[in-house]
């Protein structure tokens, strides 16, 4: 029997990509994405990318036998 | 008179020999018994200190059992404690990770907002066919493709 619970539906639940920039900019009149709001993405996917990297780090800690000894920290 | 004597004493001998051999033979029957006896309760005694021997190790490894199980919910216990912590830590985590993408899309709007040579990038737009490509039709209604 394992001496730990199943892992949390909080770290196994799917992360949302990011939502679409708004067209603020035109294009030959009609709208279009700014290229900067474009590059914000960037952050908003690095954000994301942090948040799963957190929630890995939870699960290797929820589901380590007590007693082991820490690896990570 | 001479034959008279020698009868008693050819009684008196078989008498003799009849007493002792009946004498011992009681005393035989009775040790025998009494060997018989004794080892019966030997026998008994045996199989008592076998009994309790495997009474006392039954005993022990029950104990030994209720022990591990013992350990085992007091693990569980712990681990349940740490998950729940995990977890209430994670939340928060997530919480500043939230407010920190923000902050870092903030500062780099605003760096380029406050840089000349960065100004352009807010008004240029990213032409339809890469835009179509990243962020599909609902950014690009300018050109909608076959594409999904």
């Amino acid at each position: 029997m394992p001496a730990y619970r199943p892992l949390d539906a909080v770290l196994t639940a799917p992360i949302t990509e990011p939502a679409a920039p708004a067209a603020n900019c035109q294009y030959q009149g009609k709208p279009a994405v700014c290229v900067l709001d474009g590059l914000a993405q960037i952050e908003q996917w690095r954000g994301k990318l942090n948040q799963a990297n957190a929630d890995r780090a939870t699960a290797a800690k929820v589901t380590k036998p007590p007693g082991a000894s820490d690896g990570l920290e | 008179m001479k034959i008279i004597a020698w009868l008693i004493v050819v009684v008196l001998a078989v008498a003799g020999l009849e007493w002792h051999v009946h004498s011992r033979g009681y005393a035989a029957g009775v040790s025998d018994t009494q060997a018989a006896a004794d080892r019966k309760v030997a026998a008994a005694e045996s199989d008592t200190a076998l009994a309790r021997a495997e009474r006392d190790a039954a005993n022990v490894s029950l104990a030994n059992v209720q022990r591990s199980l013992d350990a085992q919910r007091a693990q569980l216990q712990v681990a349940n404690t740490i998950a729940d912590a995990a977890l209430v830590a994670n939340a928060t985590l997530q919480d500043q990770l939230t407010a920190a993408t923000a902050a870092r899309t903030a500062a780099m709007r605003k760096a380029a907002h406050d840089s000349p040579d960065c100004a352009d990038l807010a008004r240029l737009p990213v032409c339809p066919a890469v835009a179509e490509r990243l962020w599909g039709q609902a950014a690009d209604q300018a050109s909608p493709g076959p594409h999904h």
